[in-house]
């Protein structure tokens, strides 16, 4: 058979016409196959049995016969009949039975298939019972005499020697009739009989034939259901094989795509196929009956959570478009954390998208599939950044454009130093108060280095940073239990100092590249400042020509932001030697400020006084050859009021009220250099902290300098500032 | 500012440790800046990773001596390796537990790590490090945070 024909054959119909077609086949096969075969072979059954008894019964017409013949001989040689008597009585007895048996009325039942003794060829003997009856009646007529007959027929006698008696004589003639009726009689009978098995051999036929023919249809009908059972099979078969290949192909679908997918029902629990992507996105494996809502659990927020829950409620209303529900979705971006269990904890962004299922066009269920879009989420917060970050730059490179690029470098590299500096002395170790407080001035005194610097070059953004370090010293100055937890803002505000200055040494730098590039394209054989600063941190080794513009370019806007009018003449500072590089311009930026801001007097005052509107400043760097150095620092202002400062000592607690009185004029002007003296009652950027002059004591110090003041009041002051010869490098401790 | 009030939890729950299980507080150091990534660290450490809002790493590293100290003090006998471990490993609990209680899901703390001896193992996601000095009778420990 040709399997695949049949198949294809099989494939009009479908499973369930197969499975129809099959049952119709099975209750026809019992209809025309099992009941008229089982009443067929119940009829074979029921005619051979009567076959068998009629044969039985056709002995006895014959023996009845010859039990006469033989009593007339017997009777005629005066035999012994006895024996004959009895075979006919038996013959005659049975064949009664056999016939009443035969054509007594009976109720066929199929319980009764299995019982031999009953339906006895009944119906076919029926049409017989009338004339076997009868003959039999008659049969029985004759013979009954002779059966009835007892005792001996004989008599014996002397003379004549046996001979029959007068039963024996009426005997004799009783078996002569009945001989001769039986000879007419009894082939009557036996034709009877003859045609009764004739006819039941005729049934046994057509039933044998007709048995044959229902088996033949039994056959063609099993035939046609094993190849339809076939054909199910088959079919079934290769639905199975389609359906293995396609539930193989989704298996592989899910354990392959990357993004996470699930279905939710309409009880937001999620189905038990699912990606496996989504195990290595929730890195949990127990998805399969999860509800929706114990997922997102312990990874949104209760808000973000309600909120999803209710928009995934909205997407199984038919009423809502999807494509609008979509652009509400709350999960569009949610971060994941994940614990390695190495001390490290990684964040992913995902994706939760959600589309219906519709089956016959109801919504069944709604497909989620999860994507890991942290490589886009970091890449868009990195565009963020860095555009922030190019913001950032471009606000510092517009506030360090105006400035010199060899100043630049210098201060930068000085400001480096402070912060190093001020690192250093935050990080020695610190457990008593004092140890504390003993930090507070050097602090104080680099980041004002910065500050002062910074504010010279119009740096604002360093220079207000710095400024701000500066507000969270002097409260830690006035604090009074200090410890290093009160330190902890300010190492913060060192952070940010550092990160900016470094933002701005990479701009700096930056723009020297650029700038050296575009010298050598135009001018090969320049040197410029731009070369200058190119070698970075050199930069320090070299002859600083540009401390005075800078120092110029303070006392312009310090002046201007005071309201007051000032000129600066610097001269010398070409000789100041690299180990006071630092110093030198330090201390000048603090004259230069303290002279503006205490000492030039505003325009109107300058004008009452009969001076010049413009104040005057002088800065002179001296070599001294053997004895050093000097540096003047000269303003012709309304010089120093001794009671102005004893005021301001006594107001801020520097002295007693008793103790103002006893000083003279050179104690009075020391008060000036006392940490955190200040007459200026609001601190600004320029003054007021009482950090510079302590700023320029303590450098002064530090070299093993001296200062000394010398003031007229309404006319100038003066600041002289002796430096002791420059050491050479590596030999600080012998100098 | 925001990093202040971080850096100031973490120490707090520092401090906290002692003064709970030793009944002796400990002071902070003044705190400074690591620009170098090596924050450096005595023989145990017990790390803490950090996601959110901000990432990095924060640690609590000691020398054995504190920490035999703090157990004896503790009245725990046993100053075994592995009890000294556990006990760095129950500091930095204490530092991310009260980290969670402060910031909540701002903060993604991932379970500590302790790292016994091997000190080149403590590397730091970034160059610049807050390092605050932790004193305790007359021992120093140290935390250190390292935060993007």
């Amino acid at each position: 058979m040709n399997f695949r024909l049949l198949g294809a054959w099989a494939s009009r119909f479908s499973a369930g016409g197969l499975v129809v077609l099959v049952v119709i086949l099975a209750l026809s096969f019992v209809a025309v196959v099992l009941i008229p075969g089982l009443k067929l072979a119940s009829d074979l059954a029921s005619s051979t049995v009567a076959l068998k008894f009629v044969g039985q019964q056709q002995r006895n017409p014959a023996l009845i016969h010859a039990s006469l013949d033989s009593m007339h001989d017997r009777l005629t040689n005066r035999g012994y009949i006895q024996e004959s008597l009895d075979q006919l009585r038996d013959a005659a007895t049975k064949l009664d039975a056999g016939l009443q048996d035969m054509t007594a009325q009976r109720s066929s039942s199929w319980f009764s298939v299995f019982a031999d003794t009953s339906a006895l060829g009944a119906p076919i003997a029926g049409k017989h019972a009338t004339s076997l009856r009868e003959v039999w009646a008659k049969e029985q007529e004759s013979i009954e005499p002779i059966l009835k007959f007892k005792g001996v027929p004989y008599q014996d006698n002397e003379a004549t020697g046996t001979a029959l008696n007068d039963a024996g004589k009426q005997l004799e003639r009783d078996v002569t009739a009945a001989s001769r009726a039986s000879k007419r009689l009894i082939p009557l009978i036996d034709n009877e009989l003859t045609a009764i098995v004739g006819e039941l051999q005729a049934a046994n036929a057509r039933s044998a034939t007709k048995l044959r023919l229902v088996m033949l249809t039994g056959l063609l009908i099993a035939v046609l259901l094993a190849g339809f059972v076939t054909i199910l099979l088959l079919a079934r078969q290769r639905q199975e094989a389609s359906l293995r290949e396609a539930r193989q192909q989704t298996a592989d679908i899910l354990r392959t795509v990357k993004d996470g997918l699930f279905l939710l029902d309409e009880n937001l629990v999620i189905g038990a196929s699912y990606s496996s992507a989504l195990e290595s996105l929730f890195q949990r494996n127990d998805f399969a009956g999860l509800p929706f809502e114990k997922l997102l659990k312990n990874i949104v927020s209760e808000k973000t959570l309600s909120t999803a829950l209710k928009f995934v409620g909205v997407l199984w209303s038919e009423r809502t478009k999807e494509n609008l529900v979509k652009t509400i979705n709350p999960l569009g971006e949610v971060e994941v954390n994940v614990d390695n269990g190495r001390g490290e904890v990684s964040t992913r962004y995902l994706q939760f998208e959600f589309h219906r299922v519709r089956v016959d066009g109801k919504i069944t269920q709604v497909l989620v599939s999860v994507s890991d879009v942290s490589a886009r989420v970091d890449l868009a917060r990195e565009l963020q950044s860095s555009q922030t970050q190019a913001q950032a730059q471009v606000d510092t490179l517009l506030g360090i454009l105006h400035v010199d690029p060899a100043q630049l470098a210098s201060f930068l590299n000085d400001s480096n130093a402070a912060m190093k500096m001020i690192n250093a002395v935050l990080r020695e170790p610190a457990r008593e108060e004092s140890a504390f407080r003993k930090k507070l001035d050097t602090l104080f005194r680099q980041v004002h280095s910065v500050k002062g610097e910074a504010a010279a070059l119009g740096l604002s953004s360093i220079e207000s940073r710095a400024h701000s370090f500066e507000d969270d010293l002097k409260i830690l100055r006035e604090k009074a239990d200090l410890s290093g937890n009160d330190f902890l803002p300010l190492v913060i505000k060192l952070d940010d100092l550092l990160t900016h200055l470094q933002s701005v040494g990479d701009l700096v730098s930056r723009l020297a590249r650029l700038h050296v590039a575009a010298t050598r394209n135009t001018e090969p054989d320049s040197h410029t400042a731009t070369a200058v600063i190119e070698g970075g941190s050199d930069i320090a080794a070299k002859p600083d020509a540009s401390v005075p513009s800078m120092l110029q370019q303070l006392t312009a806007r310090v002046a201007s932001e005071n309201n007051k009018e000032a000129s600066l003449q610097c001269m010398g500072f070409d000789t100041v030697p690299d180990e006071y590089r630092r110093i030198v311009k330090d201390i000048a930026v603090q004259a230069v400020r303290n002279s503006i801001v205490h000492g030039i007097e505003s325009t109107a005052d300058r004008h009452t006084a009969g001076k010049p509107a413009q104040g005057r400043l002088k800065l002179i760097f001296q070599e001294l050859g053997i004895a050093g150095y000097k540096l003047i620092a000269e303003d012709d202002g309304q010089g120093l009021s001794t009671e102005r400062i004893k005021e301001a000592a006594l107001k801020k607690g520097f002295i007693t009220p008793e103790r103002a009185a006893t000083l003279d004029a050179k104690q009075v002007f020391s008060l000036l250099f006392q940490p955190g003296f200040s007459t200026v009652e609001i601190a600004t950027k320029d003054a007021g902290r009482g950090v510079g002059m302590n700023l320029m004591a303590g450098l002064m110090q530090q070299i093993g300098g001296k200062v000394s003041v010398a003031t007229v009041p309404g006319k100038f002051t003066r600041l002289t500032l002796t430096l002791p010869p420059a050491k050479r490098a590596g030999n600080t401790e012998a100098a | 500012m925001f990093k202040e009030a971080e850096i100031r939890t973490f120490i707090d729950g520092t401090t906290n440790y002692f003064e709970t299980s030793a009944q002796q507080s400990a002071t902070v150091g003044s705190p400074y800046l690591v620009t170098d990534g090596k924050p450096g660290a005595y023989e145990y450490t017990g790390v803490i990773g950090i996601t959110g809002a901000r990432k990095g790493i924060v640690y609590f590293t000691a020398p054995r001596g504190m920490l035999t100290v703090l157990l004896m003090r503790m009245q725990e006998t046993d100053t075994s390796d592995e009890n000294i471990k556990d006990l760095v490993g129950e500091v930095a609990n204490t530092i991310s537990g009260n980290a969670r209680r402060d910031f909540g899901k701002n903060f993604v703390i991932s379970v500590p790590v302790v790292i016994a001896h091997d000190l080149e193992k403590i590397t730091t996601p970034h160059a610049r490090s807050f390092v605050i000095p932790i004193n305790w009778r007359t021992h120093s420990a140290k935390l250190v945070v390292c935060l993007e």
